[in-house]
C-alpha cells in the first residue's frame, strides 16, 4: 500500500471515536477513514444503557445509521481489539492480525468497569453495567427480582437503583464514602439525592467496604467489613471505571491513568490524538489535568481533533457538563468541581428543584443544579466567560442566574 | 415509514423516510442533519434540537411540556411560536411529510 492511502484511524466506536469520524468528513477530509471498535453492536448511545432499563431487551440506540457511515466513507469493522500500535512503521495492529497504516491515529478506547477484587465477584447475578451486554444481562434479570444490592453510590449505581426501585425493586446500596457521589458532587446535593432514594425505600449504607459475595441458594448475599450482609437477587456493581490507555502505554506514549495529551489532545507523538474518557488534558476549567467521563467531553474533544487533523489546530475550552437522571431528579452539572471547593446552596421555594454554587476561592467552578434546565444553561456561559458572581449573590433575595448573565453580557 | 423533510438555513430540503416513533432529533443526528445536535441524547436537558415546526404540520403536537419550554427559552437560536425540541416530536402517521425547519445555531 502506498503511503498516500493511509488517512486516519481511530481506535475506539465509542460516542468520541465515532465523531472524530463523522467530524472529519463534515470538514471535508478526503483520505480514508477506518473506525475500529472492539465491540460487536453497532457503535450506540451509551448514556440509555443505565436511565432505561426497564425492558427485557433494551433498545440500541444506534449513534449514526450504518449507511450514513457507508456513505460517507467511512470503514468500520466491529468487534475488533487494537492490540498494538507501533509508532515507528505508524501502523495499528488487532488481536485478529489485520494490520492498517496510518497517518494521523485517534485513540478514543473509552474506559472500562472497574473491577472490585473480592471473592464471589464472579458468581452468577453479579454484574458490571458499561456496555449493552451488560445492560441486556441486567435487563433480562431485572423481570421476577424482588431485591437487589449495589455496590457503589456512583452516578451508574444510583441510577440503576432508582430504576430497580420505580419497577418495585428492594435495592440496598453499599457505599464506601461517606455520601452518594461523593466524588462527583457537593455535599448539599449528595444529601439531596439520598433523601430522594430513601423515600422511594431504597436503604443507602455509607462508610461501609464489602468484603465478599457468597451465593446463597440463587440468592446473592453480600457480606460487609463490619459483618452485616445484604441480600439481592441481583448485584451491580458501579464502582468508577479504569480508562483504556494500555495500547498507548505499550506503544511509549506517556499515560497516567489516562493517555497524556496536551490542550490541543495531541499526545507527544504529533500524528497521535487522544480523545473521550481515556484521555487526560489540562483544562482551563481546573488545576491540573483532567479525565472526564461524559458524551460532551467525548464529542466535543472529537470536534478539535478532527479539525486539528485537517489544520486547524485550537486548544479544547468546552465547559465540562454532566448529567444525570435519578427517579424524578434531573441532575445536570456544569463546570468542575474542587475536592475543596464551597458550596453554597441558592435559595429555592419550588418543590424538588435545587441549585448549588461551588466555589474555588472567590471562583465560581461549578453549578449542580436539579430538574433546573434554564439555570443550568445560563450555569455553562457563567463558568464559561467567568462572568464574577460571589458567594453573596447567590444567596441574594431575587437573584436569578440568568438574569445575572445577561446583565455582564449587556455590559 | 414517516417521510420527514428537513429545511436548512440555506433554503435547502433533505427528505428523510424515518420509522414511526423515533424522535425527530434522533432520525436528523443519525442521518447526519448536523443543524441538530441532540448532544443529551434526547433527556430533556440540552436544548441543542431546537426546530421551528411548520405551522401547518404543528397543530398534531400539543403544546410543550413546562420542561421543554422552559428548555426553549434557553436555545442559542431566537424562539419564536414554532418552537420545539425535536427531541419531544415523535413521529407517527400523522406526520406524514412534515416540515421541520432547522435554526442556524444551536450553541
Amino acid at each position: 500500500m502506498s503511503s498516500g492511502a493511509h488517512g486516519t484511524v481511530v481506535v475506539g466506536a465509542g460516542h468520541g471515536g465515532v465523531e472524530t469520524a463523522v467530524e472529519l468528513r463534515g470538514r471535508g477530509y478526503d483520505r480514508p477513514i477506518l473506525l475500529i471498535g472492539d465491540d460487536p453492536h453497532e457503535p450506540y448511545q451509551r448514556p440509555p444503557l443505565s436511565k432505561e432499563l426497564k425492558a427485557d431487551e433494551p433498545p440500541l440506540l444506534p449513534l449514526r445509521t450504518t449507511s450514513m457511515l457507508k456513505d460517507l466513507d467511512i470503514e468500520v469493522w466491529l468487534g475488533t481489539r487494537v492490540g498494538r500500535l507501533d509508532r515507528a512503521a505508524r501502523t495499528v495492529h488487532t488481536d485478529d492480525g489485520r494490520t492498517r497504516g496510518y497517518d494521523h491515529a485517534v485513540i478514543a478506547t473509552g474506559a472500562r468497569s472497574r473491577p472490585l477484587p473480592i471473592p464471589g465477584i464472579e458468581l452468577d447475578g453479579v454484574h458490571y453495567l458499561r456496555d449493552y451486554d451488560d445492560a441486556r444481562a441486567i435487563a433480562r434479570r431485572l423481570p421476577g427480582c424482588r431485591d437487589a444490592v449495589v455496590i457503589g453510590a456512583g452516578f451508574i449505581g444510583l441510577e440503576f437503583a432508582a430504576l430497580a426501585a420505580s419497577v418495585g425493586v428492594r435495592v440496598t446500596v453499599i457505599e464506601a464514602g461517606a455520601r452518594a457521589m461523593g466524588r462527583a458532587v457537593s455535599a448539599p446535593t449528595s444529601a439531596h439525592f439520598a433523601a430522594l432514594h430513601r423515600a422511594q425505600g431504597t436503604e443507602l449504607v455509607f462508610d461501609v467496604t464489602v468484603e465478599r459475595i457468597v451465593d446463597e441458594g440463587g440468592r446473592r448475599a453480600v457480606v460487609l467489613a463490619d459483618g452485616r450482609v445484604a441480600r439481592g437477587a441481583l448485584v451491580l456493581v458501579g464502582v468508577g471505571v479504569v480508562p483504556n490507555d494500555e495500547v498507548a502505554g505499550d506503544a511509549g506514549l506517556p499515560v497516567e491513568n489516562g493517555v497524556l495529551v496536551d490542550d490541543g489532545l495531541r499526545t507527544v507523538d504529533e500524528r497521535i490524538w487522544a480523545v473521550g474518557d481515556c484521555a487526560r488534558y489540562p483544562s482551563p476549567y481546573a488545576p491540573g489535568t483532567v479525565r472526564l467521563e461524559s458524551v460532551q467531553n467525548a464529542t466535543g474533544q472529537a470536534a478539535t481533533v478532527a479539525a486539528a487533523i485537517c489544520g486547524h489546530r485550537e486548544p479544547y475550552r468546552d465547559v465540562p457538563w454532566f448529567w444525570s437522571v435519578q427517579g424524578p431528579a434531573k441532575l445536570q452539572i456544569a463546570g468542575l468541581r474542587h475536592a475543596e471547593s464551597t458550596a453554597v446552596v441558592r435559595p429555592e421555594s419550588r418543590a424538588g428543584r435545587l441549585a448549588v454554587y461551588c466555589f474555588r476561592g472567590e471562583q465560581l467552578c461549578a453549578i449542580e443544579t436539579v430538574n433546573s434546565a434554564a439555570e443550568h444553561l445560563a450555569a455553562r456561559t457563567a463558568i464559561e466567560r467567568r462572568i464574577p458572581i460571589t458567594p453573596a449573590d447567590v444567596v441574594a433575595e431575587g437573584f436569578v442566574l440568568r438574569d445575572a448573565v445577561r446583565t455582564h453580557q449587556a455590559a | 415509514m414517516v417521510q420527514v423533510n428537513f429545511h436548512t438555513p440555506d433554503g435547502e430540503k433533505i427528505s428523510i423516510d424515518a420509522p414511526e416513533g423515533e424522535s425527530v432529533m434522533q432520525v436528523a443526528v443519525q442521518n447526519g442533519i448536523r443543524w441538530i445536535v441532540g448532544e443529551c441524547g434526547g433527556s430533556l436537558m440540552c436544548a441543542t434540537c431546537h426546530v421551528y415546526v411548520d405551522p401547518d404540520n404543528s397543530q398534531r403536537l400539543g403544546v410543550a411540556s413546562d420542561d421543554e419550554d422552559e428548555m426553549l427559552e434557553a436555545a442559542a437560536s431566537p424562539r419564536t411560536e414554532c418552537s420545539r425540541l425535536s427531541c419531544q416530536i415523535r413521529l407517527g402517521e400523522a406526520d406524514q411529510g412534515i416540515n421541520i425547519h432547522l435554526p442556524p445555531t444551536q450553541r
